[in-house]
């Protein structure tokens, strides 16, 4: 004798603005597309013009190419067939063993660092992205203190952090390797414009003893970067205003912009634009 | 109780919104009275700075020989100081 099956009727109470159809209960529809708000792949976009794009893309850049154009350069000799296409010493001669031998490596296993170009305006620097990072030394002992600088890093950001896990055991550091020590966000686009705009127009101006970057700061690849004391973080409006609600203490943090420079004076002087270093850049770029 | 814990799963993933922070439009005004707007997550409708790149001695070098912070000592103050009398 053939059981019948009970007809299951599920009532599902979600706050939607359409209404969902039995087909969508059941799961047997598709997701709704990207473009619709209610999607979970729903992602918006820019709402506005970006302000501080603009200054660095209309006001900025050409005052840097102006400053840093080299006028005894001859454009015509910098072309694929004038610039050095082997940096890396090569085997030469007719012993057979140099026949497809791989090149020397430079001594000391000194990196390979990338070629520098004069500047001219298909290469002008832009800010490619900005990392905003921390180490939290109170969450080795107990990991809930994190939360804070979460919620915080997710307010200055407007993005959600990931956290930074231990990669090995250090016994002096009371490190174990897969513990929660802190917080990264990678900021590109829109929110990285709005975070580097906060920070150099409201932030470090209200710091008393910032007397500007480090004039020698910056790898030889375009990158600045700069740590900040915990005393920034209760300066930005978004965490001024509900400072109180933070059941631990927050961090500093350090900024890692990166440029898609390959000169680091050129990235310095572009970036004075938006964060002024000390004296020691005081006569400008010089090409 | 299965078929049911299933369906139930299956129909929650409609409701799966993404990860994106809320922001609102924010006009930020200057200690010069300029303002703009910027979109942060803070819910207030405006924020006024007393201290930002416009006052900052640091920021405006050629101004710094004039002009006069609360608490820092400037040219003009030490003069205002010195003949504070007449």
């Amino acid at each position: 004798m053939l059981g019948i099956r009970k007809n299951i009727r599920i009532s599902v109470n979600f706050l939607q603005r359409r209404t969902i159809t039995v087909k969508q209960k059941l799961g047997k529809n598709r997701p709704l597309p990207g473009w619709d708000p209610n999607s979970e792949y729903f992602r918006p976009g820019p709402t506005m013009l970006n302000r501080l794009q603009e200054h660095l893309h209309d006001t900025i850049l050409p005052d840097v190419l102006a400053a840093s154009y080299r006028h005894d350069i001859d454009t015509a000799l910098s072309t694929d067939e004038h610039t050095q296409k082997d940096r890396l010493p090569r085997w030469i001669g007719d012993n057979p063993y140099y026949k497809n031998r791989p090149p020397q490596k430079m001594r000391g296993n000194k990196p390979l660092l990338p070629v520098k170009e004069s500047v001219n305006p298909k290469n002008l620097p832009s800010i490619s992205k900005v990392v905003v990072s921390t180490m939290h030394k109170e969450a080795l002992v107990d990991k809930t203190q994190l939360l804070s600088t979460m919620m915080a890093f997710r307010s200055i950001t407007g993005l959600q952090p990931e956290i930074v896990y231990a990669r090995k055991d250090v016994s002096p550091w009371k490190l174990r390797s897969g513990v929660p020590v802190g917080v990264k966000v990678t900021l590109t686009g829109e929110s990285m414009y709005t975070f580097l705009s906060i920070l150099s127009e409201l932030v470090l101006p209200q710091l008393h003893d910032f007397k500007g970057l480090s004039p020698t700061s910056g790898d030889q690849t375009g990158n600045i970067s700069f740590g900040l004391p915990s005393e920034v973080m209760p300066l930005f409006p978004q965490i001024e205003a509900v400072y109180e609600m933070y059941p631990h203490s927050l961090p500093g943090f350090n900024v890692n912009i990166t440029t898609n420079s390959k000169d680091t004076r050129l990235a310095r002087f572009f970036v004075s634009s938006l964060i002024p270093f000390t004296d020691g850049n005081k006569e400008g770029y010089v090409g | 109780m299965k078929c049911s814990l299933r369906l139930f799963e299956k129909a929650g993933r409609l409701s799966v919104r993404s990860q994106t922070v809320q922001t609102f439009q924010q006009r930020i005004v200057l200690a010069n009275g300029a303002s703009y707007l910027v979109n942060t997550t803070l819910p207030k409708p405006y924020i006024l700075s007393i201290k930002d790149i416009t006052n900052m001695p640091l920021n405006n070098p050629k101004v710094n020989a004039l002009s006069s912070i609360r608490g820092q000592e400037s040219r003009r103050s030490k003069f205002e100081e010195r003949y504070e009398g007449l």
